[in-house]
Formats: C-alpha cells, structure tokens, sequence
C-alpha cells in the first residue's frame, strides 16, 4: 500500500514537472525529431526511422479502439491493406498525386472501417476478436484473389515515392521521413483533440462501463461505429505510406504477424496514451535489428514478452493512468470560478451578520 | 522499481539505435559481420575478401530453405577459395535473412546496399521478397542475382536486377509436351497454386497443351496453402474424369493433394515442377507414389562430376537432408556471379555488371547464359519415381 | 449432383474435426469466460508429439495417449503461468487474450526449432485400407474411422460433463464459481482438470488430422486455430452441442465453396458465416446470452 501512494507520489511530481515544463520539452522533443534524420548516415538507418514513424501511426489508429474504447482488434493489416492498396492503385493506375491518393487510401479504409464497426457492435471482448482476425483474413483473401483490381498473386510494383512541388521525397534526401513525421503528427494531435473532446469523454465511458453509458442516454452504436471509422482511416493513411515505401505489396504484405506486431507495440509501450505507441514502436522495431544472430528465437521472445508485460504492466511500460487533476474544459472552470466567488460572497455576508 | 524497469528500457532503446548505425550486415559463419555504413554505389572498398550477400529466409517457415542456400553457397564458396579465390582474394558470403517477409526483405537489401564492400547479392528467395528488395538494389546501383525469382516483371524492375532461375516458359513447355505427346493425355487437371509463379505456369501449360494437342480437356482448379485437405478438387476432377493431374503447386500443397488424389484414382498420371522434387512429398505419398513424374533442370540422381562433388560437399554439411533443385540454384547462381567477377577483373559494380552479360557458365542445370532481358533460359528434362527401388529415374524417350 | 454430396461427406468429417477442436476452446470458455488462443498451437503440439513419439519406436495408440497427456500438462502449466495470475488481478479480459497469444507463439516457434519447419511425413495409425463405394461416392476407411474417433470423443466428453460427478462440479463451476467453492468443490482442480481435458482433445484431434492428412507440421495450427474459433463461437461458447453443429455447418459449406468457387476462398468461409451469424444471434446458435447485472 504504501509502496503504491509513494509510487504515485512521485509519478505525481514526475507527472507536474512535465506539465510545468512542456513547452520547453515539447520544443527539445521537436528538435531532437527534426535533427535526427541528419545524424542516419545512410538510407537503411532512415528506412528504420520511417517505418518507426509507421508504426506509430498504426499505433494510434489501434489505440482509438484499443486504448480509448477497450475494444480490441487483431485485424487491423486490413485496414492498413485497403489504405496500402487503394493509394497504389491511384498511383501507379491513374497517375494521381500521393496526397489525393493517401486520402482516398484513408476515405476507403474509413468505409471499410463502417463495414466492419456495424455488424461487430454487439459483440464483447473475444468475440469482437476473433471477428477481427477473420476480417483480417477476409481483407487478405479478396487482396490475393480479387486479381483485376489488386493484381492478385503478381502484386502492384513500381509505387512511386511522394512527390512534393515536383522533387521526390525518399530517403535520400530525407524528404520523404519528414512528410511521414508531418502525417504522424497531425495524427497525435487529431488523437489528443479526439481525446480532450466529448467524444473523447464518451469513449471513456464506453471503455469503464457501456451499460451505465447507454442507461445516460449516450448512444454507443455510433460512437463505436465512429471510432471504427477513425481507426480505420488512420490505419489505412499510414497504409499508403506503407506502400510508397515499400514500391511493391501483395497479399503477403499485409498478414496476421503485422496485426499482432501492430497490437503488440501498444501492449508493451503503453495503452491509453499517445506515448505508449510510440515507445513501443521504437522498441518493437529496434530491438529485433540489433539481436539479429537470435532471430530464430524472435517469436519465442516475442511471446514471451507479451505473457511477461500482462502479468506485470497489464497498461503497458508508458501507460499509467495520469496523476494530475482532471482538467475541465474552458467553459466549465470559468463557471465554477463565477459559482465560487458567489458563494465566497455569500459566506462573507452571513460571517457579517 | 518499475522506474527503474522503465529507465532501463530507454537506455537500451537509446544503445539500439546506435548498435543499428553501426551494425551494417549480420555476421555470416565465415567471417566477422562489420560493415562499412556509408552508402556508395561504384566500387567496393579494398579489403582482403570480395564478399558476396546471400539473402534467404534463414528463419520462419521456410528456413530450411534458408539453411540449404546457405550451405551451397558456402560449398562454392569455399571451391573456389581452395582454387585460390578469385582477383587473388579469398570469397567471403556474408549471409543475410529476410524473414521471408518482404518488408524485411526491403529492410536487408538497404542494409546491404549500406555495405560498400559487398560486390554482389545472391536472393532473394520467394517473388514477394524479391520483387519488394529489388527497387533498392537498383536505385543503388547494387547487383542482384535471383536464383529462385519467377514473377514476370522481375527483371523488368531495371538493369541492376538478373536472374538465374530458369525461365517459367521452358518449364511449362517441357511439361506440357510431356503430359500431351508421351503420355498421351485426353483429359488434364492442372492444380494451381495461387501464387505469381502458379498461375503463371498453368497459363503457359494451357497454352502449350492446347498447342501440342488442340483436343485435350483441360479443368483447373485454384488452391491455396494452410489447409491439406483437398476433398473438393479430388471430387471435382473425379467427376471431371481427368487421366491426367499436373501439379503448378510447391510440395507442402502437392505431396497431400498427391495422396489424396491417387488414394481416390490410383491409375492417374501425376507431373509436377522442380520443386516437388524433394523427399519430403515422396515420403508424405509413399506407396501411392508411384510413376510420379517431375519436371527439373537439375536432380541429385545426375552422374555427372559437378553433381557428384555438390552432393559429396552438402552431405558434410547436412547429412540428413538431401540437396533440392532450388539450393543446386544458389550454388550455381554464387559461380555465375564469381565468374562475372574474374570476368571484369574488377569489383567495381559497373565493371561486373557489364560482365555478366557475357557470362557463359556450365552449372548444374546445364548451361548458363543471359538473354536480353537478364532472364536465364534453360534446358528441362522429366525423372520419374519408382516405388521399387525408391529413387528417381531419368526418362529421355518422350523427348523424341 | 453427386459432386455435392460428396462435398457434403467431406465436409461433415471436416466438420467433426472441426468440432473436437472446437471443444477444448468451449470448454475453457464455459468456466472462465476467456478465449484460450493458444489452443491451437497446442494442438500442433499434439501432432508433433504424437509423431516424436512414433520415430522413436513407441507404439503409434500409446504415443497418441502421451501426447495427450503432454498436452494436458502444457495447458496446465499454461494456466498457472499465463492465465491464473491474471484472474487473480481480475484483469481485463483483453490481457489474458494478449497473454495467450504470446504463450502460442512461444510453443508454436519452441515448435520450429525443435522439430524444423518442413512437411513431415505422418503414417495413419488408423488406416484400415478398405472403402466404401456408393455409386460413384467414394469413402475410404479413413473418413469412417475418423468420423467414429471424433463422433466417439465427443460423445464421451459430453457423458463426462452431464453424466459424472466430476461433470457435475464443472457444471457448477461454470453457473456460480463463489457458490461451488462454498459448496466444497475445489474450484483450482476443477479448472485444472478442465484444462487437461482442453489439451488432451487438442492432442487427439491434432493426432487425428495428422493422420489423416499423413502430414504434420508446427504451423498446422494456425490456420485450424482460427477456423476452429470461429466454429465454437458459431455454436455459442460454451455449448458443445453448439459447436458439433457449428463445425458441421462450417465444414460442409466450406467444402462446398471449395468445390464450386475454388479451393482458393475456403479459408475465409469460415469467418464470413460467423460474422454473418453473430449479427443476428451475438451470442452464437446455442449460446447463452450472459445476463450482466447492473
């Protein structure tokens, strides 16, 4: 017990002196993000970088569901899959620019996402699962058979890198890290805005207890349906990037292992948070590049880190829950300050009589 | 304690990015694995060995694959070292495993083209990983030779991308004679695999059956890996009263349905491709495997010297597995690539790329010689198996 | 015509295969509430046992038997190592899907190390060599005997659970754990028991297909894993009448697909008729609808 208060002391005071100095933190973070690409001395370094980058994006589009909702989903390859495909078809096809493209990617994932969001909402737990990972499977059959649209068995080659004002952005010359750092910021911020909003609030409640949130009136079909949607469409932006770095995809691509890889960054690097994703992606595609003489035993370790994280951390390295106070939203602390000074006043009265 | 737990894990967070810049290749079994991390195309830096990346799926379900590429590269390797290596210097392989996922196939190739004292690479295996690591390796001007690639459009990624595995074409052709001129087949059932290379060979056999014989049937049916049971197609072509199954498939598809099928029609003629030519599938049929027919360019039952010496070496590095068609491939693919490099008298890539064109090369499946589009064509020939004696036989008399 | 009816016999021995399986997930569901993904690794497990068993000279029935019992103990221990501890925290039920997920990638990839990733040959320990012709309908020995193994398991172990005593303390398990343990039944045994009984199936069922396939490998369960899932949650967890004919419905439409469409579809079957059943019936056939009190 007292082990626990002295624990959440100090994340307390961890937790303030972050909060007091964020925006200097912020602005170190921002640097070190931006200076980074300059000290990878050759494009394997900034291809780790990226797909980092990737798998934090995939990350945050898990965590709508996973973090914010509890609803867990090991299929999310194929949202990534429709993203992927749909931005490599526009591309190589019809020529298109990578920006319409993403967004596409990400408008027909965001549909597949209703697919797949209405048919599940009655379901709990493994159920919601299982029918995951069978829509997973389902996305990979049609990418493997549906060979007039997705090319079938022979994949989609020559996916071109993003073109920005007409000069390509690859590697080399770091250009395209910083659109993928650009499109994963954007992210985090939709994620936090999402987050410090009312729908933030009725995911909350959907995640504690979703029969007390209809018993209030909240209509939790739609949120879900929502959230499916926002899931989806993340996972299928980062998709086309996905694409475009790799230059060619078929239906192996876009497999189960990505979908546990996907659920695995946010299970160890911390659920609920914007910042679990991201250490978990660091760790996740790290870690297996320096033990590469164990790589036979990768998926032992793999597994094992899982059973040791839930037993342990079930939240995940980064994610505890905050200790700060609750802040209410700007309309709410104006009024309760108007509520406190009349009573104040109203207690100097009554002191004066 | 769980800080500390915490704190821990950024340190290493923080040494594994710098362990990745400083790590360029993996360590192979001969030689040490440091690489140079500045990228360059051109030439290689002066060091006592010409080192040459052989890529593979070293771990995951097709690692034995990887383990036989490995091993025959390394029995090149190490003839031509005992022939005094090649330009004065001891060949070096420095093997490199692409999980057989193609985004780490894509992960290897630009760690390899990273290393600016590799010459060459020797991979990838599966057409996935090939086709996504050869963007790379021809934006950096670095030389991949495929032993094992099939997809269409392979080579046609640019100039830097050659294969060695034979074409699909002289294959299906050698196959479809086979099935239409010697065994005389009235009705064929050609089981597909659902891969580039499966569809691409059933393509190209319905079309050269048609073209040997305008009268032949042909049913087809699609299949897929991860489930052995194949009750509905042996249904389907039963009824169909196929007399004659050609197998587009790998052997973890072929040997069940093989079973399956002949366990229902024992009398029906059986032809597959190279790569069913393993023990594995005629252990999985047994007895029912009986005048099963496989296509190849190469098989351990030649007689000639090359072959004898290949089958003398591998047994000493793995006793209990017998050399398939695919490894035989790298081996000879390693000499190809040595070959362009004495050819050149250079490591500088241009150099040996320039060479390779003109290579003429006699390996184990017979000669080899690029065309204009850096494919490899190539001679098949049909063996048959006999549950007799249990071995594979030669045929040459349909070839007539 | 007599294609269909032959897609019909494949598909219900399929679909008994399917369904022994199918029971050791229903099972441990029915008294802990959570979804044990390792199940299907362990029954690859089964099979690379059985056949470990088998080159080394011990009778093929009797290696059947010890990989029952190794599978019985591996849940065992996977019990008291992944799942126990969690239930004890009263963690949420998506931690211990993400702790069995990690226990099957250890022994699936333990698998792959230990016994190599290649096909291996695997002799039916049942063959009896005869068939049956009906018309132009084949059935081999093979399919009979399959059909009376898996017919004859599940029959024994629905005899267990309604008909014994100890089928009766995992009935009560099952209704009301507090109420069990204050009525005297050791609730740690009988969950350990149900574990056992998990792998033991598993084992049988992976010994079976092997054998019938003539083909074993440590990725077999990957696949049937996820069929034979989405089979337990078609019948309703919980219920093993539910998943008998669940697997049965899965296999004979799964067979048909294969004959109709194209082998090349019959993976996904399987899910698209369970997501189509869970919209209308959420809790599956026979599954019954959990009454959460608020």
């Amino acid at each position: 017990m007292k082990n626990n208060e002295n624990t959440r002391s100090r994340l307390n005071s961890f937790e303030r002196f972050v909060d007091r100095y964020k925006v200097i933190i912020a602005l170190g973070t921002a640097a070190i993000v931006m200076v980074l690409p300059f000290l990878m001395t050759n494009d394997y370094l900034m291809r780790v970088l990226v797909i980092i980058l990737l798998y934090i994006g995939f990350g945050f589009g898990l965590n709508l569901l996973l973090g914010e909702m509890g609803l867990m989903s090991l299929g999310q390859a194929g949202f990534v899959g429709v993203g992927a495909y749909t931005t490599a078809i526009l591309m190589t096809e019809f020529g298109w620019n990578f920006f319409p493209s993403i967004i596409s990617g990400a408008l027909m994932a965001a549909l597949v996402g209703v697919l797949i969001g209405l048919p599940t909402l009655r379901l709990r737990g493994s159920y919601l699962a299982i029918v995951t990972i069978g829509f997973g499977e389902i996305m990979r059959t049609i990418f493997l058979n549906w060979s007039s649209v997705t090319g079938g068995a022979l994949g989609i080659k020559g996916i071109p890198r993003p073109m920005v004002f007409g000069v390509e952005m690859n590697f080399t010359n770091k250009g395209f890290y910083f659109v993928v750092l650009l499109t994963v910021f954007l992210v985090g911020v939709f994620c936090h805005t999402l987050h410090n909003s009312k729908y933030g609030r009725v995911f909350a409640t959907i995640k504690q207890d979703e029969l007390a949130a209809t018993m209030m009136g909240v209509e939790t079909t739609r949120y879900k349906v929502m959230g499916f949607v926002c899931s989806a469409a993340i996972s299928g932006l980062m998709g086309g990037y996905y694409a475009m770095m790799q230059r060619y995809i078929d239906s192996n691509s876009f497999v189960s292992d990505m979908s546990v890889m996907i659920v695995s960054c946010l299970v160890i690097g911390g659920t609920a948070t914007l910042r679990g994703p991201v250490l978990g992606a660091i760790l996740l595609v790290t870690v297996p590049e320096v033990f590469r003489s164990l790589q036979a035993y990768r998926f032992v370790f793999y597994g094992a880190i899982l059973i040791v994280m839930m037993l342990v951390r079930p939240a995940g390295l980064l994610g505890w829950d905050s200790t700060l106070p609750y802040k209410l939203p700007k309309g709410t602390t104006e009024y309760k300050e108007q509520l406190e000074k009349e009573h104040k006043r109203k207690e100097q009265a009554v002191d004066k009589q | 304690m769980k800080k500390a737990l915490s704190l821990a894990l950024a340190l290493v967070m923080a040494l594994s990015l710098c362990a990745c810049a400083n790590s360029g290749g993996s360590s192979s079994d001969s030689g040490s694995g440091s690489g140079g991390s500045s990228s360059s195309s051109g030439s290689s830096s002066d060091s006592d060995t010409i080192r040459l990346a052989v890529v593979g799926p070293m771990t995951g379900a097709d690692a034995d694959y990887g383990t036989g590429f490995k091993n025959s590269a390394m029995i090149m390797a190490d003839k031509w070292n005992a022939e005094g290596g090649v330009l004065g210097k001891q060949v070096e392989i420095v093997v490199f495993d692409d999980k057989g996922s193609p985004e780490e196939a894509a992960n290897v190739a630009e760690q390899i083209v990273a290393d600016s004292s590799i010459v060459a690479v020797i991979g990838h295996f599966t057409s996935s990983c090939s086709m996504a690591a050869a963007p790379v390796y021809q934006d950096h001007g670095m030389l991949e030779v495929s032993p094992c690639s099939s997809h269409a459009d392979y080579t046609k990624t640019g100039d830097w991308i050659w294969r060695v595995s034979p074409l699909t074409a002289d294959e299906a052709r050698t196959v479809s004679k086979f099935v239409a001129n010697y065994w005389q087949a009235k009705k064929v059932g050609i089981l597909t695999m659902n891969t580039d290379w499966g569809l691409e060979v059933a393509n190209l056999e319905k079309e050269y059956i048609k073209q040997f014989n305008p009268d032949i049937e042909i049913v087809e049916e699609l299949v897929v890996e991860g489930n052995d049971d194949y009750g509905p197609v042996v249904t389907n072509f039963t009824s169909a009263g196929v007399d004659t199954v050609i197998l587009a498939s790998t052997y973890t598809i072929s040997a069940p349905f093989l079973k399956q099928m002949r366990t229902a029609n024992p009398d029906v003629n059986a032809i597959a491709h190279g790569n069913c030519q393993v023990t594995q599938l005629t252990d999985i049929v047994g007895e029912d495997c009986n005048n099963f027919c496989c296509s190849c360019s190469w098989s351990p039952i030649f007689t000639d010297d090359a072959t004898a010496y290949y089958l003398e070496k591998y047994a000493e590095l793995d006793p209990d597995n017998a050399p398939i068609g695919d490894y035989a491939q790298y081996y000879d693919t390693v000499a190809v690539v040595l070959e362009a490099i004495k050819a050149a008298g250079t490591t500088d890539r241009e150099a040996v790329r320039s060479a390779l064109a003109g290579i003429e090369y006699t390996g184990l499946s017979g000669v080899m010689k690029f065309d204009e589009n850096r494919d490899c064509p190539r001679d098949y020939g049909v063996v048959y198996w006999d549950t007799s004696d249990n071995n594979w036989h030669q045929t040459t008399e349909w070839n007539t | 015509m007599t294609n269909i009816l032959m897609y019909i016999i494949d598909g219900i021995v399929l679909g008994l295969i399917y369904a022994l399986v199918a029971c050791g997930y229903s099972l441990i569901f029915s008294i802990l509430r959570i979804v044990n993904f390792a199940h299907g690794s362990i029954y690859a497990c089964g099979a690379m046992l059985t056949l470990f068993f088998i080159h080394h000279g011990i009778n093929p029935w009797l290696s059947v038997l010890l990989a029952m019992v190794a599978d019985g103990l591996l849940e065992m221990l996977m019990d008291k190592i992944c799942i126990e501890p969690l239930r004890k925290k009263n963690s949420p039920g998506v931690s211990t899907l993400i702790a069995t997920e990690g226990f099957s990638y250890v022994v699936m990839n333990m698998l792959i190390i230990l016994f190599g990733s290649n096909r291996q040959t695997f002799e039916p320990f049942y063959e009896l060599g005869f068939s049956i012709s009906l018309g132009s309908i084949t059935i081999t020995s093979t399919k009979i005997v399959l059909f009376a193994i898996s017919g004859g398991l599940m029959l024994l172990m629905t005899y267990i659970i309604n008909r014994t005593h100890f089928g009766l303390a995992i009935r009560a398990v099952q209704q009301n754990t507090q109420s069990a343990r204050l009525m005297g039944i050791n609730v740690n045994l009988v969950v350990l028991a149900t574990f056992f009984m998990a792998g033991a199936t598993a084992a049988v069922a992976g010994a079976l297909v092997a054998g019938y396939y003539q083909v074993a490998y440590p990725t077999m369960g990957t696949v049937m894993g996820n069929k034979t899932l989405a089979t337990a949650l078609l019948g309703g967890l919980g219920a093993m009448h539910g998943g008998l004919l669940g697997g049965i419905i899965i296999g004979i439409l799964e067979c048909i697909v294969a004959g109709v469409l194209g082998a090349t579809y019959r993976d996904a079957v399987s899910f698209v008729i369970l997501i189509v059943i869970l919209i209308f019936l959420p809790s599956g056939l026979f599954g019954k609808k959990d009454i959460v009190k608020v």
